[in-house]
């Protein structure tokens, strides 16, 4: 590799850090769901886990994952991952409807490996998503006129997370990982009225800013060329949200949450030269926040199970085009709209393809997801569209 | 290739990055769904009296009749008003300048005759319907500093009464008609002159001319009048030139005199009247969540306040006085209220227009003009100095005044004690699970 092309890769590697970065700190509006308890949790996505169903880690080879820092061992080069997501949501609740979309970086990784058996990993990606808004229209009567006047209630944030790990191999199919995280971010909540002429309430708001830290340990391990397994765990203490006094009126006061132990399980199997398996699954203790979220109907643990196959079908420039198909079930640990509703569900289909160049120094992936939220018993039932794109570029 | 590769990938997410720019907030409409079913509570409430007014008085003076821009003539206008315009027109021209090969200056030897033009502001004139007016020939001298329907002069020690009051005039010179909407006349009316009469006119003691209706009902404002003369230049007096003078005094008498009355807050008129009022905003509100719970009472500056209105209460204008052309009421901040009548105007406060027949017969509405702008800033600087041990002031002084963009004459009544509307909405607090 010249230095030209060194320096090339540093400036392409920079510039879609600073694409993601741009946009990747707030965890902008997915879903109604994003109403209840602390909001809708993300996931930190690539493109080819999304298509084999959501899984995160355990895909064969070395992988820059966002779970699994043990997975960055061996890789060839540094790297750096992108991830682009064009969200779209149909809801509807009590007669009513609501749609919307938003467009999201919400992943951005990079991996750093040191000789065979180390490597860093570093990235940024959003945790909860607290974006959400209720309004109502009403007519006052002032004296002689009537006044169209607009109720809003709405908050505007969420929770990311900024995550270091090291992964180290040991044996030649074993590697482990560690790493910590910080959790960051904010929220602003408004609650008032808008008066004709007014483009927002001119009372009463008040902000937060989210401080937190957590730590991860992964396994990764190989026990043949056809199999693959990583297991992943992180707990946080406690997610602090501290007053912003400038922008908060006197009542405003801090708040905590004791953040869950979560657990990513994954596995995948090439069956046939071209085929490959997968079939994950996550857990986390959210039930930890019931008490601290009753009023808001309280909360669960939730679970989701993926699985996949991804199959090498067809090839372009003689790299292979592979086909790739998933399906996911989730238990979402937040109620709506409060304990008068059941708890909810989400269920997707995904699929998605992504070329390489240049033997996989660089990487292009795409995946679609059709899902569903919710169901009249939880009050809330949404259908949604997930487009997403990630690209892949290793510094060799 | 790997460059290319790379560099589509960043092409792409730089596409997808600006495509980001525009995201929507999941949005569900329903108060049901407002977390702990809090739903904003706004009130109203009505401040007058004593509560709200520490001062209230009205001046005159500020407007001379005889600086009017403009002339009147009436003929018992709303079955009270008379006007007549005087005029004289001190330098009727006696050399006249022309071009005849080349520039001539040459005493003007006679005039064949001439006219008397003016224009009609049909904005300002009632009826707007055809309209005969009367040119004469003043018969009496009188003193345009001084003159009044009743007197020719009011010089101290000069007194001298018309002999008919409004103007003692003699011979008919013209009667012109105003037609609105003539396209060819276009709201200008001419009387005509025979020769003899701009010689008359052009002697130095003549008296001048006066300008009359005698259509009942009627009220005409007109422009400046004009003169202009056919001039015979001495060494071409076969040619004639036009010659044109507005030089002169030029003003109108009427009866009744601007009435004045202390129960009203006035403003406008020819005598340019304005109030001054001081208002106290060191007001209390009630809270009453709507919600249910115990009222208080609480600062203005600790609710939201939304819509702040003065409101007035227009009152008939003695007849002949009303306004014909749309007046704008403005409201003039003011620093030094003590200083009563010569206390300098200060901004804008708030401005808006008011139907003319707010002010005649029939009327019973309300004029609201808005404040909010003008209290919130007022409450924002209480605030800032609360917060530095500044000395907060209370009290808000602002002038009452008329402002016509077709100046007219009218007067603008309203009743003493206006009432201050506010619109608030009570406080909510945002919290987190």
């Amino acid at each position: 590799m010249t230095r030209a092309s060194f320096l090339s890769r540093q400036a392409v590697a920079g510039a879609l850090l600073g694409l993601g970065l741009c946009v990747a700190g707030p965890v902008w509006g997915q879903s109604l769901f994003s109403t209840g308890g602390l909001g809708l949790v993300a996931d930190p996505q690539d493109a080819r886990g999304s298509a084999l169903g959501g899984i995160g880690l355990g895909l064969p080879g070395p992988e820059i994952s966002w779970s699994n820092p043990a997975g960055a061992v061996g890789l060839p080069a540094a790297g750096l991952r992108v991830s682009f997501q064009l969200d779209g949501y149909d809801a509807t609740f009590a007669g009513r409807g609501s749609t919307g979309s938003t467009a999201r970086f919400p992943l951005i990784l990079g991996a750093f490996p040191f000789g065979s058996r180390w490597a860093v990993t570093a990235g940024f990606a959003g945790m909860l998503d607290q974006n959400w808004r209720f309004e109502q229209l009403d007519t006052l009567v002032v004296g002689t006129d009537s006044v169209q006047v607009l109720d809003r209630v709405s908050s505007e944030g969420g929770v990311s997370r900024f995550r270091v790990g090291a992964g180290y191999r040991p044996l030649s199919t074993l590697s482990i990982g560690l790493g910590a995280e910080l959790f960051t971010g904010g929220v602003r909540r408004i609650s008032g009225r808008i008066f004709p002429g007014q483009a927002a309430p001119a009372c009463c708001s008040a902000s937060w800013a989210y401080s937190g830290v957590g730590a991860l340990g992964s396994v990764d391990w190989t026990p043949s060329e056809a199999v693959s397994v990583a297991l992943a765990a992180s707990a946080g203490g406690s997610l602090d949200a501290e007053v912003d006094t400038a922008r908060s009126g006197d009542d405003a006061v801090d708040a905590s949450y004791d953040l869950p132990v979560m657990v990513n399980a994954a596995a995948s199997g090439r069956i046939a030269p071209n085929v490959l398996l997968t079939l994950g699954g996550d857990w986390a203790g959210w039930s930890s926040l019931n008490d601290a979220l009753e009023e808001q109907g309280g909360a669960r643990d939730s679970w989701s199970v993926q699985g996949g196959v991804e199959v090498e079908l067809f090839q372009i420039l003689g790299q292979p085009l592979p086909v790739r198909l998933g399906a996911r079930t989730e238990r979402l640990p937040f109620r709506w709209a409060g304990d008068a509703n059941e708890w909810a569900d989400e269920r997707a289909l995904t699929g998605g393809t992504g070329l390489g160049f240049s033997g996989g120094a660089a990487r292009v992936d795409l995946s679609v997801e059709r899902g569903t939220r919710g169901s009249e018993s939880a009050g809330l039932e949404e259908s949604y569209w997930r487009f997403l794109f990630s690209a892949t570029v290793l510094g060799r | 290739m790997i460059r290319g590769a790379a560099r589509g990938a960043v092409v792409l997410l730089a596409t997808a990055a600006l495509a980001a720019c525009d995201n929507e907030i999941p949005t569900a409409n329903g108060s049901d769904l407002f977390p702990g079913g809090e739903v904003p509570t706004t009130l109203l409430v009505e401040v007058t009296g004593t509560d709200l007014i520490l001062r209230e008085e009205v001046y005159e003076g500020f407007g001379d009749p005889r600086r009017a821009p403009f002339l009147i003539v009436a003929n018992d206008f709303d079955g009270a008003f008379d006007a007549h315009t005087l005029a004289r027109f001190a330098d009727i021209p006696d050399s006249v300048t022309y071009t005849s090969g080349t520039s001539r200056r040459e005493e003007i030897s006679a005039y064949q005759g001439g006219r008397v033009l003016t224009q009609v502001d049909s904005l300002a004139t009632f009826p707007r319907s055809t309209a005969t007016l009367y040119l004469w020939e003043l018969t009496q001298p009188w003193d345009s500093a001084t003159v009044t329907w009743e007197n020719a002069s009011e010089q101290p020690g000069q007194e001298t009464a018309w002999t008919t009051p409004g103007g003692s005039f003699g011979t008919l010179l013209d009667q012109a008609f105003w037609f609105p909407g003539d396209t060819a006349q276009k709201d200008t009316v001419t009387w005509e002159l025979d020769s003899l009469a701009v010689i008359r006119l052009r002697s130095p003691d003549h008296p001048g001319v006066i300008v009359t209706s005698d259509q009942p009902g009627v009220r005409v404002k007109l422009s400046a009048l004009t003169f202009e003369g056919d001039a015979h230049p001495s060494g071409r007096p076969d040619t004639v030139v036009a010659v044109r003078t507005s030089e002169g005094p030029q003003t109108f008498v009427y009866t009744p005199d601007t009435p004045q009355s202390a129960a009203v807050l006035r403003a406008g008129g020819l005598t340019g009247d304005r109030s001054l009022l001081t208002l106290d905003l060191e007001q209390e509100v009630e809270a009453c969540p709507a919600g249910g719970g115990p009222c208080s009472l609480v600062p203005l500056s600790e609710v939201t306040l939304n819509r702040a209105q003065l409101v007035f209460e227009p009152v008939q204008v003695p007849d002949g006085y009303r306004p014909l052309a749309t007046p704008r009421v403005v409201l003039r901040s003011v620093a030094e209220p003590e200083l009563g009548r010569f206390a300098p105007l200060g901004a804008v406060l708030a401005t808006d227009t008011i139907s003319p027949s707010a002010f005649a017969a029939g009327t019973d509405r309300e004029f609201e003009m808005d404040l909010t702008t003008a209290v919130l800033q007022f409450l924002a600087e209480q605030a800032r100095a609360e917060r530095e041990g500044e000395e907060v002031e209370t009290e808000l002084s602002f002038a009452l005044l008329a402002d016509f963009e077709v100046p007219d004459l009218g007067l603008l009544w309203f009743q003493r004690s206006p009432t201050l509307r506010l619109v608030y909405t009570l406080p909510l607090n945002p919290s987190l699970p």
